[in-house]
């Protein structure tokens, strides 16, 4: 079986975007030298190689050449490629700490082999079917051998030498972006939805596995702690590394059913002018997201900076928002986005937030999600739909009485959207002051975080994970094939013609108004249905 | 504004449009006309502190104020960054203060107090002090080099062992973490180290140290971090002790051989070190690199200037010496008028003291003066060549002269024909390299004969030479046409008389005796007279191949079939090869190949006549009975035609000769007759008209030479007085009355010849034989009809 890879780093860019097959990827070598200890196999007169290659005329000079380009061969080195890549976000982001501290050599400077390369060749066993590569009990490239013994199974990407996770490439892969505007408050509800990630996973059924080290380095930088000091922002110009989960799910019988899902970081400021260069680094994570988070301060909402006490309105989410259709659209401005974005308005318990929101609001917002048990105990596959309408109602309510714009903006931007609003500290957070009278700001705690996971788990449903129990607001199922991708018609579409009396004989018309675009039926939908 | 400073701040920053907040990581306060490059090499280095994780302290646990500076060639950056700042939503945040010292002028960095005694002062901490940028800098103490040393505790020794390791860290490449140096965590401690480093190393190396004062992950990039646990880290420096985990004694020894570290910290108190470092760079930049950077130059730009006395070179050791040249030649640096003084001074050093280059040495200096070099050092390569051809092997000073461009090549030359030994080079050089490489054509050869002129003592060359042009040559005679061999000799006769003048006669005589003994009748080329004639010589092979080839000329020229044919005879006469014969034929075949298909009987009969008058007639014959295909040669028709004053027909002249050869001809194989008859009387077939046609009595005469009935003849040919009436026929003919034709006649008709029932015809009207049923019966219609027909008339 061929498994075809995307990388998620570059997007095989350089190859038009078309994915590669498992045994195009390149590994990086378990094997390091480290030291000066090459330089020993020169004698002792030469500095360097250079000056041995320009002086030496020994009857052994090319052996001792030879051995010191296979030592050389497995030093760590900077990588061109990589770096190449990493030089738009200035500098990479990888770290792996147990190379660190095992080996002491940062992952990205190991040396990349390339099977394919028949200088690179010479260093690797050949395998007993022929080739070099070492295939999974599935039959996918899994690792090559050196011929000093050492496996290596570290696959990185053949554009940009960027390391795929374990098992990438062998399951379906999802892509979704967070992206927060200024302020809203990313890396504090990153931090709590990764921390918590299994258990939310659990909630709809789904078993959620971790795949590199980035979310553990996340959450190391930017643990949330009662009296602890809220980590700082996220500079707008580096790439976070992509947070690669295993989803899980359990089948019929024995069977189990698993997708790889990625999450990207993006600062929202990255998308405040679309003409900036940020924005062209970035682009490509927008382009090829399967759903995106984007999270918004409710102090850019005029109502609730008007309350607060400096009456300050932060900038307008639209700018932002903009750019990201613009990207996403890629130029095409006739349709409709249909990626699922889920608006989330952040810090919901908030004073300023809670006078505006209404009690009713407030206090269906200060619930945990509520899972769906089957029989057995055990949560099932199901967004909580019913539980999230009247919240999302409300939201759609709150937006369209006051932030008219953002609405107008996203019905007719996009097809597919829900409004949520959560909090990821759920306390207050406080100014202390050091010894040395610097200042910063902690959570009071304890820190309670609530519905952080709910447009995450709206988004597992929108792309295919779990189900839900019953319709969301604004989605009309078709009574056809029960999709809910359809659409209003307009005006001048809504009558269709059909044929009826006793041998079809007679033209007639009858109203609709709605469209499904997975089976193309049409009927007239009313507000009771 | 502050004299040669700029200045740049850096924090995420809130900013007030109207009624809108926005906020972001962004430079704020700069001063104006700040250059883009250092403007976007500032902010990324500010940038780069951004990342906030935690509480970011220094090492003593108090909030991190961040003391750094970092060059990129052109400008020093000094910055400040103090943390422990919170944002408008209480988010940790920072505030960099960057000075920015422009560093393309050497003067900007010669003193080190000019970025490291800005005092923290200078720097702001937050945005709201920053909205006015300093005026004046406030210093602190200026250091000098003692005084540094003595806060530090250095003494020349630890502060070489301090200075090299720094440098070891900026210039290994497999190095990549930075150099922890261990200090008390007092800055003005680390100022009057980054003092004595600074002071030590090249304007170069000092426009791109980055420091750090204390580590955390935005600082992992930079070459030296101060630490006071330095010993912890995998790269350390305790410059008290000299205690070190960065070099080993290869890089130390590496370091050493450059000088300039070693220089300058012996130097490090005396008031020319400054000097010392701005002719460094000069220098460097003389050698090849404007930025003063490349290592191997500042090396050489070193020995340069500790040696300026020449005759030291001559204390230097073989090895010494030897990693001196090699140093300078596989540096990149070409066009520089002072590294070839360099090398010219090494190699003529090399001479004195008779040392030998190893190959990629030579390799290089050959490159090297392949390219644009002064003639001082062409000289001295010249000087080193000499010498080695005098030392070296022949087969091994063949290599180097191998190596030599044909400029450099030409020039020596001359040189090395002065001597014995350089002639047996020369000529071993020539006659291996030059003739392997060039022996495979004309013009290769002669290039050889030209550039081995300069020296005239060459057997081995002179006679491979002569070897390779003849082997050309012979490989001509074997493939090629006349043409190409004629050009060939040419170029053989040519180049043996460059190599050889007046005495390449010989050698050119005899290659046209091979030429003809090559030549025979199957690989002749008929229609190349002329160049065949170019190669004549007066032998028997040489005159028989051009008569031969003359034979065909008349046909070539203008077709003349009639001169062919005499030529061929007299040819044919005297040499008598029946081969001659069958390639003649071959050749006019297919040369031409629209002949009528009696010419080849017409050239066998002529061939095989052997007495002259027979060949007249024949040829004649031949003439008659062609002229009717060329109608369109009027002039030659005419002639025939009116030739003796006489108005004959065509047709009478063929009838006419044939009988006068007959009758005339002394040979009486009646082979030949018989073909000459079958020939004509098939010409006379073609030829006869309604109105002059062949009459039955010639006929007859012709059949008398064909067969022994000669009304066989008419199986053979089909003419016009077949058809005619049984009247016109008889009436014309004499023989048909005679007994000895009548005879034969009936006999024809008896055994049924294909023309038995004319031939019976004419015998019935002779009154010599009766008409068949059918005669009869159409005599009497015929009768029957003649008298109706006289009954109508009438």
């Amino acid at each position: 079986m061929e498994y075809n890879i995307i990388c998620p780093y570059c997007f095989n860019e350089k190859n038009g975007g078309k994915p590669i097959n498992d045994e195009q990827v390149l590994f990086r070598s378990e094997k390091i030298n480290n030291g000066d200890a090459g330089l020993d196999i020169l004698p002792e007169d030469y500095d360097d190689i250079e000056s041995f290659i320009q002086r030496y005329s020994g009857s052994d000079k090319e052996e001792r050449l030879q051995k010191y380009k296979d030592w050389d061969f497995f030093t760590p080195k900077k990588d061109e490629v990589y770096e190449e890549f990493w030089n738009k976000f200035g500098g990479t982001t990888e770290v792996n700490p147990l190379d660190k501290k095992a080996f002491n050599v940062e992952s990205y400077m190991r040396k990349v082999i390339d099977p394919q390369n028949s200088e690179h060749q010479k260093y690797l066993v050949k395998q007993p079917n022929g080739s070099y590569f070492i295939r999974d009990n599935e039959g996918m490239v899994a690792q090559i051998e050196l011929t000093s013994g050492e496996k290596c199974h570290r696959r990185v990407c053949p554009f940009c030498h960027n390391p795929f996770p374990d098992a990438y490439g062998k399951f379906p892969v999802k892509f979704a972006t967070v992206i927060g505007i200024t302020g809203a408050g990313k890396t504090v509800y990153l931090s709590q939805l990764l921390k918590r990630m299994r258990s939310y996973a659990v909630k709809v059924g789904l078993d959620a596995h971790v795949t590199n080290a980035g979310v553990r380095v996340f959450l190391d930088n930017n643990a949330i702690e009662a009296q602890k000091p809220l980590p700082g922002s996220t500079p707008p110009n580096r790439l976070q590394q992509p947070l690669f989960y295993e989803m899980v799910k359990e089948g019929d019988g024995d069977e189990r059913y698993t997708d790889t899902f990625v999450l990207y970081d993006v600062a929202g400021e990255v998308f405040r002018d679309e003409s900036g260069g940020l924005v062209r680094s970035f682009a490509p994570f927008v382009e090829h997201s399967d759903g995106v988070i984007v999270l918004i301060d409710p102090m850019q909402f005029e109502i609730i900076s008007g309350t607060s006490k400096n009456h300050k309105q932060l900038d307008d989410p639209t700018t932002a928002l903009n750019t990201i259709h613009h990207i996403i659209s890629n130029g095409n401005a006739k349709k409709k986005c249909d990626i699922p974005f889920a608006i989330c308005i952040s810090k919901s318990d908030t004073e300023e937030v809670q006078d505006v929101f209404g009690e009713e609001l407030c206090s269906l917002l200060v619930n945990d999600v509520e899972e769906i048990k089957g029989d057995d105990g055990f949560p099932l596959p199901i967004f909580n739909a019913k539980e999230y309408a009247p919240i999302c109602e409300k939201l759609n309510k709150f937006i369209m009485d006051n932030e008219l714009v953002l609405a107008k903006m996203m019905k007719t931007n996009y097809s597919t959207y829900k409004y949520f609003a959560f909090t990821a500290l759920g306390c207050d957070v406080k100014e202390i002051e050091d010894e040395q009278n610097k200042k910063s700001t902690c959570p009071v705690g304890p820190v309670i975080p609530k519905r952080v996971e709910e447009p995450l788990l709206w988004l597992f449903y929108r792309l295919g994970y779990i189900g839900k129990n019953a319709a969301l607001p604004g989605e009309v199922p078709c009574p056809n094939c029960g999709s809910i991708k359809t659409y209003e018609l307009p005006e001048d579409e809504r009558e269709e013609y059909v044929r009826k009396g006793l041998f079809g004989l007679r033209r007639m018309a009858i109203p609709v108004n709605r469209y499904c675009e997975d089976c193309q039926y049409k009927w007239e939908y009313t507000q009771d249905q | 504004m502050i004299k040669n400073m700029l200045q740049c701040c850096y924090t995420n920053a809130s900013r007030e449009e109207g009624s809108i907040l926005t906020s972001g990581w962004q430079a704020v306060c700069v001063s104006p006309d700040f250059p883009r490059d250092a403007f976007s090499e500032c902010t990324r280095i500010q940038n780069a502190n951004s990342t906030i994780n935690g509480i970011m302290k220094d090492e003593s646990g108090n909030v991190l104020n961040l003391f750094e500076i970092s060059g990129d060639g052109s400008y020093i950056y000094i910055l400040r960054t103090q943390y422990g700042l919170t944002d408008r939503l209480g988010r940790a945040n920072m505030f960099s203060h960057a000075y920015v010292l422009p560093a393309k002028s050497n003067e900007n960095i010669s003193d080190p107090n000019s970025f490291l005694t800005i005092a923290n002062e200078n720097f702001k901490e937050n945005e709201e002090d920053a909205m006015r940028l300093q005026e004046n800098l406030i210093r602190l103490k200026a250091f000098d080099i003692r005084s540094a040393m003595e806060i530090c505790g250095l003494d020349k020794e630890k502060m070489l062992t301090l200075v090299k390791s720094v440098y070891a860290q900026m210039t290994d490449k497999k190095i990549v973490k930075p150099l922890f140096i261990r200090y008390n965590g007092d800055e003005n401690v680390l100022r009057a180290m980054l003092y004595c480093i600074y002071s030590a190393l090249p304007f170069s190396a000092r426009k791109r140290l980055s420091v750090a004062s204390v580590f955390n992950e935005n600082t992992a990039n930079m070459n030296i971090v101060f630490s006071v646990s330095a010993g912890e880290q995998e790269y350390f420096c305790n410059p008290a002790t000299g205690e070190n985990s960065i070099l080993t004694e290869r890089s130390e020894r590496r370091i050493t051989r450059l000088g300039f570290l070693d220089h300058a910290v012996k130097n490090i108190d005396t008031p020319q070190l400054s000097e010392y470092f701005f002719r460094l760079e000069e220098i460097t930049g003389s050698l090849g690199d404007p930025t003063g950077a490349n290592e191997l130059l500042m090396k050489i730009a070193h020995s340069i200037i500790t040696t300026s006395d020449k005759s030291e070179y001559d204390k230097k050791s073989d090895s010494e010496l030897d990693i001196l040249l090699s140093d300078a030649l596989r540096s990149d640096s070409l066009g520089s008028s002072l590294m070839d003084k360099y090398i010219a001074l090494l190699l003529d050093k090399v001479v004195a003291k008779k040392m030998v280059l190893s190959n990629e040495n030579d390799i290089s200096l050959s490159n090297r003066v392949k390219s644009n070099v002064s003639k001082e050092l062409l000289e001295s390569v010249d000087r080193y060549r000499l010498y080695m051809f005098n030392e070296m092997p022949i087969e091994k000073a063949v290599i180097v002269l191998e190596n030599m461009s044909d400029n450099e090549m030409d020039g020596f030359v001359k040189k090395l024909s002065e001597t014995d030994k350089g002639r047996q080079t020369l000529d071993h050089y020539y006659s291996v390299v030059e003739l392997n490489k060039n022996g495979g054509s004309w013009e290769g050869i002669q290039r050889v004969i030209v550039r081995s002129k300069g020296f005239k003592q060459k057997p081995e060359t002179q006679k491979r030479i002569i070897e390779c042009a003849t082997a050309l040559y012979e490989n001509s005679l074997k493939v090629d046409k006349v043409k190409q061999i004629v050009e060939s000799y040419n170029n053989y006769a040519k180049t043996l008389e460059m190599l050889l003048g007046d005495e390449s006669e010989k050698y050119a005589h005899q290659a046209k005796i091979d030429f003809w003994k090559n030549v025979g009748y199957y690989n002749i080329e008929l229609d190349q007279r002329d160049e065949y004639s170019k190669m004549y010589i007066d032998t028997f092979e040489s005159s028989k191949m051009m008569a031969y080839c003359e034979i065909s000329q008349e046909l070539l020229k203008k077709e003349n079939f009639e001169k062919f044919f005499r030529n061929f005879n007299i040819y044919f006469s005297k040499v008598k090869d029946e081969t001659s014969i069958k390639v003649l034929v071959n050749w006019v075949k297919t040369k031409f190949p629209n002949l009528r298909k009696d010419f080849e009987i017409w050239f066998e009969i002529i061939t095989y006549t052997k007495d002259k008058n027979d060949v007249e007639y024949l040829l004649e014959l031949y003439d008659l009975s062609v002229i009717k295909e060329e109608t369109e040669d009027n002039e030659r028709h005419d002639k025939l035609t009116f030739e003796s004053g006489e108005k004959k027909s065509q047709l009478n002249r063929v009838v006419d000769t044939f009988f006068d050869y007959v009758e005339c001809t002394r040979d009486k194989n009646k082979k030949i007759i018989k073909a000459v008859a079958s020939l004509i009387t098939a010409v006379c077939a073609r030829l006869e008209t309604e109105e002059d046609y062949v009459d039955l009595d010639t006929w007859l005469r012709f059949g008398n030479y064909i067969d022994e009935n000669c009304f066989y003849i008419f199986d053979v040919v089909k003419p016009i007085v077949l058809s005619l009436s049984e009247q016109e026929v008889i009436d014309n003919s004499t023989y048909i009355k005679e007994s000895e034709y009548i005879e034969l006649a009936n006999e024809y008709i008896k055994d049924r010849g294909s023309e038995y029932k004319t031939v019976k015809k004419w015998m019935v009207y002779t009154g010599e034989a009766k008409p068949g049923l059918f005669g009869r019966f159409t005599k009497l219609f015929e009768s029957g009809k003649d008298q109706s027909e006289s009954k109508k008339n009438k």
